[in-house]
This record gives structure tokens, sequence and C-alpha cells, in this order.
């Protein structure tokens, strides 16, 4: 999997494209770990080019969920191909998560999250 | 073998033949596992179900045949190779072997911490949403001697499905159970079968359980597969063996004795 990380504005964008599984996802845990520690107060990450996530990529956002919940910032998720969410309704956290449809949609989630 | 032919099938076995001491357990036995779909492998005592399972595994190897595991024969590959074709397994236990000394988020976490780099954290979700799928959360600290036997069985689940097998084999799920917690082990297959399309290998005697779950039925009978079939081909098959067993009846073309011959043979002549 490659992750490249972007900005736009105060947002912190990753863009993840392979798979997100035992073997990539400890690096991906990493850089959103110190994202979070950084207090960026927003991160996108989108998935629009990863087509599987196992449990262990999951686990990894729901640490990254918690971490930033308790930095006070802010996490959405945007443009999940259909395998990817299942993975997330499967284990019943897809109303945990913020999921946006589109960058566009994510970006306006965060700009309102100014409270939070 | 073509290609497009393995990716519709998680395993596909040609002309296996296994014997023991000179006798024969599976005969030139020939099969295919669809993927992402529920087969249960049916047959009487002795008819060879577990010796299969176990050749699936590679915890046997065959005396004859091929056996393709996601496009690989494993059939006489080193333990190394086998490791890693292993790691695409999970298994279901018919005694659930849980580690007593371990509690149940232990025993889950077990596959977890002994082949994965992840750390505890990210292990420690990883449980908590494994024990969620087979509706025990909260049941983390408990020990395996504080559960019921259903709810070890469900324990076991969580662990063999721990590491995202592609392939989950139970060796007769429901035995020892009642009927109530055997139907919940079942509606947990179909769970993880439709939901996270995970290919299922069920190895078990009991109809009712194989006609709830199943979408292909394979009856094994002497080491070779007399029937593959849906629920429906199965029940309305004209195969008096296979009715037979359906129904449960102690005479009918398998006969209920049938080695008097040897018997006696072997009575008088000593």
């Amino acid at each position: 999997m490659k992750i490249s990380l972007r900005r736009k504005n105060e947002v912190h964008i990753f863009d993840l494209d392979g798979e997100v599984d035992f073997h990539t996802s400890p690096e991906l845990r990493a850089q959103l770990l110190k994202a979070i520690e950084q207090q960026s107060s927003r991160i996108l990450i989108n998935l629009k080019k990863v087509s599987y996530i196992d449990s262990s990529g999951l686990a990894t956002f729901v640490e990254a969920l918690q971490k930033s919940k308790r930095a006070n910032s802010r996490i959405v998720l945007a443009q999940l191909e259909s395998a990817v969410r299942s993975v997330f309704e499967i284990a019943r956290l897809d109303g945990v998560f913020s999921l946006a449809d589109s960058e566009d949609e994510a970006l306006d989630m965060l700009s309102r999250s100014d409270t939070r | 073998m073509d290609k497009d032919s393995f990716s519709d099938y998680a395993i596909v076995i040609k002309n296996l033949v296994k014997s023991f001491s000179g006798r024969i357990v599976l005969d030139g036995l020939n099969l295919k596992i669809p993927v992402g779909k529920i087969t249960v492998i049916m047959g009487g005592s002795g008819g060879g179900k577990s010796v299969l399972l176990r050749n699936m595994i590679g915890l046997y190897q065959p005396d004859q045949g091929e056996i393709y595991v996601d496009g690989e024969n494993i059939v006489g590959v080193g333990e190394k190779v086998m490791n890693d074709v292993r790691r695409k397994f999970g298994m279901l236990f018919q005694g659930a072997a849980l580690f007593n000394s371990l509690t149940v988020g232990e025993n889950v976490a077990l596959p977890l911490r002994e082949l994965t780099d992840l750390s505890d954290e990210i292990i420690k979700i990883i449980v908590k949403v494994k024990l969620e799928l087979v509706g025990l959360t909260g049941f983390e600290h408990f020990m395996p001697y504080q559960i019921s036997g259903g709810m070890k069985k469900r324990v076991a689940l969580a662990r063999a499905i721990a590491l995202d097998p592609k392939i989950v084999f139970y060796d007769e799920p429901g035995a020892g159970l009642d009927p109530i917690t055997a139907s919940m082990i079942d509606q947990l297959i179909l769970d993880l079968s439709r939901k996270l399309r995970i290919t299922s290998v069920v190895v078990s005697h009991e109809m009712k359980s194989a006609f709830r779950i199943a979408d292909q039925i394979i009856m094994l009978h002497k080491g070779k597969v007399l029937e593959i079939g849906t629920s429906d081909q199965i029940k309305n098959s004209k195969n008096p063996y296979v009715q037979q067993f359906i129904n449960g009846e102690p005479e009918g073309v398998i006969p209920l004795k049938q080695t008097s011959e040897a018997y006696l043979k072997g009575l008088l002549e000593t």
C-alpha cells in the first residue's frame, strides 16, 4: 500500500492506495498516530484506491478514532468501496465513523466540526 | 486446469487416494469447493469425512492425487510452504480446543500474537471486533471454565477467524451441543459466509444442520463421492443410499450388518 500526504487548508489528507492488511497497517498506524500527536485537528483519509481492508486495518482506524477524540481532533473517511464499507458494517462500526461519499463532502463535514 | 476454474473454486481435489495399512479410506475422490460458499461434507462414520478434512489441511499426505488450495497443489510441499498455506485457513475443531489457562480474549488474540507483528493496542481492538461478531462482547476476561460449551465454540470460532482467513473448516460444529445452541452455531457459519464471503467447509453428519446452511452438499460413501448437490437436490435424490442416510433408517441398501462373512471367517479360522 502507498500512503501519500497532502494538505488542503487546515486538513491533513491521507491518500491510500492498495490493500490495508496485516503487512501494511502498522505503517499507516504510525503515520496516523503521528498526525494526531502533532495535533492535526482535521484528518481526512481517502480510501478511493483501497480495494481491501482486513481486521488490522479496521482496528487501525478504530484506534485513530479513539485517539483523535481524546486529542479533540476529527477524522473523516472518504470514498469507501463497497467491499471496504461492508467490513465496517459487519463489525457494526459504520455508524461510529464519519463516512463521506466524496472528498468535497468530507471536507465539508470537517469544516463544520470546529466546535468538536 | 485453466485459470478460470481456480478463481471460482477455493479447493479442487483430483483423484485423491488415501489408505491406512492397506485399507482404502479415500478411493479416487474428485470434488470442488466453490469460493465464498458453504459446502457440507456428509457421510456415515468411517465414510472418509475426517480423513478428507485432514488431507485438505495438510495433516495427512495422500497416497495419490492432487489437492489445490487457492490454485496451489499442496500435495508434497514442504512444511514451510504448508505453513503459508495454512495461514489462509481457519479451523474450528470438534472440541473447542481453547487454552484453559488463558482468558477468552487471550485465546482469540493468540494467532495474532504468534503470527503477526501487530501492536497490543491493535490486537485488543481486533479481539473485541471478533468477539462481537460471535455475539460475545464483554466476555474477554472470562476463563474458559466459566463459560458454557456453546460459548466455548463461539470463542473458538472467533479465534479461527482472527487472521481473516479465506477458508474456514468446521469439524462437526454441532457435536455435543443442544439443538438450540447448535442452530446458533449454524447461524454464525451462515453470517460469516454471507457477510465476509468466507469459504466454509463443514464436515458433519447432521442432516438438519446441513440442509439449513449448505450451498452445496457432498455425500461420501466408502471413500467416494456418492452425490453432489444443493440441499433440495440431495433431499430429492433418487439414490437409495442418500435416502437411507437422510431418513436415518437402520436397514436399507447400506446393510447394518455387513461383515458377517468376514466375522465368521475370522472366528472359525482362528
